[in-house]
């Protein structure tokens, strides 16, 4: 497995150094207007900190969003059918093929989940105001990520890269377009719009001080961590069937 | 060893030291806000990422490459200790939370503390909690590997070629406990109560890293692998004080706050490796005496076995000539 793995940092080592890259640019653009202007900024902030709020998020969530991208790169560099079939000519060699990704895509978002908290830390150092504690946030997105990993590789593995993505991609448009429809037709009395990054606010600030809300991680990150080993036992099982979909 | 070896062995470990401890003392004594903490929250985040820069760098820097990195998680041979590293530090908490209220807090009342240290919720907040903690124990387990990777997977096993196992964790311990120096000048871990602050503190904390050091060694060579270690460590980190923390009246922690931080840090691997360390002598005193009667048998058996020996029988044979 240790091989596998090295050789997968090895063959992706300028998608690791650009991930690093994209998220400190992701992370760090909330600095730029505060070089623009700090006084203005804190001033700003000070009169409406739901702006904070709005950019920490969105930050966050970039950042989560670069990764993932990224983290699908790993699984395309080895469609080969030569290689694929070497892989399953050795003992063990799809469980560690496959294995080695999934490890991979976590140590992606692990280093995902650093960088932001890192750089969050920085924000709060150098504008030297509240900023929103994104702790509870990164947590969640980190565990969302590997959900959404946990669904898409199966697809991706088992149709190659080529076609998986196109499958998932209508899934995507599907449930897009269902929303988009909700959202013109249907009852949209519930969202309070007004207060909705008020709402998102307390909610970082008491996502550990409520035991429901605990409660509620826990559970959400137990099945995600339950369903990401069973995405990797189907995405073993299926991996013949997508070497065959490979072009080279 | 030649000397030569034995020089740029020495010279390994110097180099290794150094790189830890410079951004580690620059960052505690350029950021301290002087009660214990930082004043930047950015390089309180990197404080634990230094030992294993170091190991990789010294690796760079003396050309020395890869070698022994215990980089392979050997989980399937050994779940029970990875198990072990993941429930033991809560089990340890517990332990200590029995030990400190007996000796220190006995009036107080746990189940009252517990309530109004947890907004009236109790038991029922304290356990998802600690599963909740042992999930960012898992996402910034980097942390822990950090450490780990530097001292178990790099300083001791380099130590350990120059001296016995014991003897190596107990200079990793130092060498550990003297990492944390900055901080417990300024009062982290053990406040700045106490007699002979912050001297005794230092002392404090090195006396309390050798046995910890030795069980996290323990792990590192059995396995052959960082990861029980770093898991260990990232659960003593943000788990095993939990109890204590939510059960503990104040003025009781700030009275003995030293005593709380030997007994938290150091109480419990110090039993465990003394039950180390009895046990492996046991068990090398039963290899030797096997080893001893099993060559006496040898020796006695080569005795009797002389004349029916095949080259002597060959070389009887040849001489008459059959």
């Amino acid at each position: 497995m240790l091989g596998f793995l090295y050789k997968d940092l090895k063959v992706c080592k300028g998608t690791f150094i650009a991930l690093l890259i994209a998220l400190m640019i992701s992370n760090g653009f909330i600095l730029l207007p505060y070089f623009a202007g700090a006084e203005e900024f804190t001033d700003t902030m000070n009169d409406s900190p739901q702006f904070w709020v709005m950019m920490c998020i969105f930050a966050v969530g970039i950042s989560f969003y670069v990764g993932g991208m990224l983290q699908e790169s790993l699984i395309s560099v080895d469609e080969r059918k030569k290689w694929a079939y070497f892989v399953v000519s050795t003992e063990d060699g799809i469980k560690r093929e496959v294995g080695s990704k999934y490890i991979m895509m976590i140590l992606y978002s692990m280093m995902t989940a650093f960088v932001c908290v890192f750089m969050n830390a920085l924000t709060s150092d150098i504008v030297g105001g509240d900023v929103p504690p994104t702790m509870g946030l990164i947590m969640v997105l980190f565990f969302v990520q590997l959900m959404l990993r946990a669904i898409s590789v199966p697809f991706i593995i088992a149709f190659s890269s080529k076609y998986g993505n196109t499958v998932r991609l209508s899934i995507f448009i599907a449930v897009m377009v269902s929303a988009v429809v909700y959202g013109l037709f249907g009852d949209l009395s519930w969202i309070d719009l007004e207060s909705i990054w008020d709402k998102a606010f307390q909610l970082l600030k008491n996502m550990n001080d409520s035991t429901g809300l605990i409660w509620g991680q826990i559970v959400f990150f137990s099945a995600v961590a339950v369903l990401y080993y069973l995405s990797y036992r189907i995405s073993c099982k299926f991996y013949l069937k997508g070497v065959e979909h490979y072009d080279k | 060893m030649t000397a030569d070896e034995k020089k740029l062995l020495i010279k390994r470990i110097g180099i290794f030291i150094l790189l830890c401890f410079i951004p580690n003392y620059a960052l505690e004594i350029g950021f301290s806000d002087h009660k214990g903490g930082l004043t930047s929250a950015a390089a309180s985040q990197t404080l634990m990422l230094y030992p294993a820069i170091a190991n990789i760098l010294t690796r760079i820097i003396t050309k020395e490459g890869k070698g022994e990195h215990y980089l392979k998680a050997n989980l399937k041979k050994h779940k029970a200790i990875y198990a072990g590293a993941l429930i033991g530090p809560l089990i340890v908490g517990i332990i200590n939370l029995l030990v400190t209220h007996c000796l220190f807090d006995s009036s107080a009342d746990m189940g009252a503390l517990l309530r109004k240290n947890l907004d009236g919720n109790g038991i029922d907040m304290l356990i998802p909690v600690v599963i909740s903690s042992y999930f960012s124990a898992a996402v910034f387990i980097v942390m822990g590997f950090g450490e780990e990777f530097g001292w178990r997977a790099y300083l001791t096993p380099k130590l350990e070629k120059l001296m016995p196992r014991f003897a190596a964790c107990a200079v990793t311990g130092v060498v550990w406990g003297l990492w944390h120096a900055p901080m417990i000048w300024y009062g982290y871990d053990f406040g700045i109560d106490y007699p002979g602050f912050p001297y005794v503190g230092i002392l404090a904390m090195c006396a309390a890293c050798i046995p910890l050091s030795y069980v996290l060694t323990w792990m590192t060579e059995k396995t052959r692998s960082v990861y029980p270690a770093a898991i260990c460590h990232m659960v003593i980190d943000t788990v095993m004080n939990l109890p204590l923390t939510a059960m503990t009246t104040q003025t009781s922690y700030y009275e003995h706050s030293l005593m709380y931080g030997i007994i938290v840090l150091g109480g419990a691997p110090l039993v465990i490796s003394i039950i180390l360390i009895i046990k492996q002598s046991i068990t090398k005193k039963a290899h030797e005496a096997s080893f001893r009667s099993s060559l006496s048998r040898k020796a006695c058996g080569s005795v009797r076995a002389e004349p029916s020996h095949q080259g002597t029988k060959r070389a009887f044979s040849t001489k008459r000539g059959e």
